[in-house]
């Protein structure tokens, strides 16, 4: 149960929250060591979402500690998480609807000269030159995840699935140090999955690190070298999914019935 | 051109301007960054006051527009273009406050009802507290810019005061163009659009919804400023709530988020039907044709909102260009590499 290391990228500490007197999550403490993906599991109503919430700062912890690098960031506000480089993703696809792909990925930039009044005011002189490299990475990005004939259509016209992508492109357009992954491949068509699957390993072995809430198993076997079982908010195992999946305390919280 | 016909047509394009630079202002605000300001008009009364108050000089005795017949709480003569330049700060400061009461607590219909609230409160005090700015009568004799040192006839001066505020759309256009069309314009869309992603991807939504908030007041004070410099009268009456939703209207129809889009939203709402109400048969008791124009407002935005709801000329899709030749200038910046020189 203990997490047994402090040295992680990201340090998770006896993490509480409570809602009006429910208890979401309940001293909850887990480490993602940097380079590999932590896969988030357990059933309905554990905690999960709220783990990810607290971290990405949406939902502020009632006690407990999350250090990224060593630097504590638990209370800040989401934006300054974000420009920390711990970039998240939801649980319901939040594209900017009525933005096209190409706007969606170059709005995830970080530090945009051009989004300053001043420079802004400048004009393209001023911001020009950084957009026209944005504009070039993220044609790269849309190649990579075959999107590239999606890039001028508006976000909100995407099949779910295409949404999904969308988001995670975008979210690797704000340079992450680390992603946080809410459910990735939730309303994906299957074809689509496979896909999914194979750039986000693909990151993984580029050195990204990451944390997934995730149903689907054979996926986290297959990404994740570390899984986190939570069940009432609390953890109740964690370590490779083979070994976890034998204790009697997750098959019965999580494999059975 | 008879001189009925020379101020027809120079009221009417004056306040066509007026109304761009308010529309260009509220277009900021509800069109690309998503706030419901239901309480626009304040910040427009505001410059105008401001204007007014910066012109007429001091209040009392021995001057000659403040004495006897009308009381303001203070009053100073600046001279051109400083009334204006204080009347935008006024717009801004206004959006500073209430901003800072309203936007980080309240959002969708909550935040148009607070800000509705807030334009009926503001109506009131200023109708009943009459030292303040003299209640319902309201100022008037505002004295116009230049008037005194130009000499113009009273038509020649209508077609100044139209290139004056000719170029203070000019500006107002460029200023706003420079931000809708900049990165920091795609930000506050993705605040619109989003306001968990956008945070979720490192956008301050708190700072940038009242960056805009406060630009779009102070175009709205600039704007009331020019409508008072040239009637030379303001009062409550001047700005009902009522008249947020002409503007609102000219946004919707004219295509939200878009200035081109308001522009032309300006010219179909206020002008054109806001006009033709006039030429309308007398129908019914008097009084009817000016409620005509509000019921004329009304039904353009439920069917703009039913059959066509981004506008006569909406916000374009922004497209990226190709490199023609590969790779063509050795940009000193890179997405790596931090902000360009």
């Amino acid at each position: 149960m203990e997490s047994g290391s402090s040295n992680g990228l990201l340090v998770v500490q006896n993490l509480h929250r409570e809602f009006g007197g429910v208890v979401a999550v309940d001293g909850v403490s887990f480490s993602v060591p940097a380079g590999t993906i932590v896969g988030l599991i357990g059933p309905n109503g554990a905690g999960k979402s709220t783990v990810i919430g607290m971290i990405g700062g949406a939902i502020q912890p009632t006690s407990g500690s999350i250090r990224l690098e060593g630097k504590e960031i638990s209370g800040l506000p989401p934006y300054s998480i974000a420009r920390q480089g711990l970039i998240r993703t939801f649980q319901l696809s939040a594209e900017f609807p009525r933005l096209t792909v190409m706007q969606n990925l170059l709005a995830a930039a970080p530090d945009h000269p051009g989004e300053t009044l001043l420079g802004a005011l400048v004009g393209k002189r001023w911001w020009g030159a950084y957009e026209t490299r944005l504009v070039e990475q993220a044609r790269g990005l849309l190649e990579r995840f075959r999107m590239s004939g999606k890039e001028n259509d508006y976000a909100g016209d995407l099949s779910g699935g295409q949404r999904r992508l969308l988001e995670v492109m975008r979210a690797l357009m704000a340079k992450p140090r680390m992603l946080l992954l809410d459910e990735p491949t939730a309303g994906v068509h299957p074809s689509m999955i496979g896909e999914l699957e194979s750039q986000l390993a693909t990151l993984r072995d580029e050195g990204l690190t990451m944390v997934m809430v995730e149903h689907e198993l054979g996926i986290v076997e297959r990404l994740c070298k570390v899984v986190v079982v939570m069940s009432h908010g609390k953890v109740i195992a964690q370590g490779p999914l083979a070994a976890v999946r034998a204790e009697a305390v997750v098959r019965e919280a999580y494999f059975a019935g | 051109m008879t001189n009925a016909q020379q101020f027809y047509v120079t009221l009417l394009l004056i306040y066509l301007g007026v109304d761009i630079i308010a529309a260009l202002g509220l277009n900021l605000q509800f069109g690309v960054a998503g706030i419901m300001n239901f309480a626009f008009i304040i910040f427009q009364s505001a410059g105008a006051y401001a204007y007014a108050l910066c012109t007429l000089g001091p209040p009392g005795p021995g001057n000659l527009l403040g004495a006897g017949f009308q009381t303001y709480f203070w009053g100073t003569s600046l001279p051109f273009p400083m009334p204006f330049l204080v009347a935008i700060a006024a717009g801004a400061l206004l959006s500073l406050v209430v901003g800072a009461v309203i936007l980080p607590r309240l959002r969708g219909d909550y935040q148009a009802m607070a800000f509705l609230v807030v334009s009926l409160i503001a109506t009131g005090v200023a109708t009943n507290q009459i030292g303040l700015l003299n209640g319902a009568n309201g100022l008037s004799l505002v004295p116009k810019p230049l008037n005194d040192q130009l000499q113009l006839s009273f038509f020649d001066y209508g077609w100044f005061y139209l290139g004056l505020t000719a170029v203070f759309c000019l500006i107002a256009w460029w200023f706003v163009h420079r931000i809708t069309s900049s990165p920091l314009g795609r930000a506050l869309r993705t605040v619109r659009e989003n306001e968990q992603a956008a945070s979720a991807l490192g956008k301050d939504v708190r700072r940038l919804r009242m960056l805009a908030f406060v630009i779009g007041g102070g175009l709205a004070g600039l704007s009331g400023a020019l409508l008072v410099g040239f009637i030379s009268a303001w009062a409550p009456g001047s700005w009902t709530y009522a008249e947020t939703f002409v503007y609102v209207t000219a946004v919707i129809v004219g295509g939200f988020g878009s200035n081109l889009g308001v522009i032309i939203g300006v010219l179909l709402v206020p002008i054109v039907f806001g006009e033709l109400t006039r030429f309308l048969p007398d129908v019914g008791q008097s009084g009817w044709i000016d409620a005509g124009q509000f019921i004329v407002y009304g039904v353009l935005t439920l069917a703009f909102l039913w059959f066509r709801p981004r506008g006569v000329f909406p916000e374009r899709r922004v497209l990226y260009a190709r490199p023609m030749i590969a790779k063509s200038t050795p940009a000193s910046a890179s997405p790596e590499g931090g902000a360009p020189p």
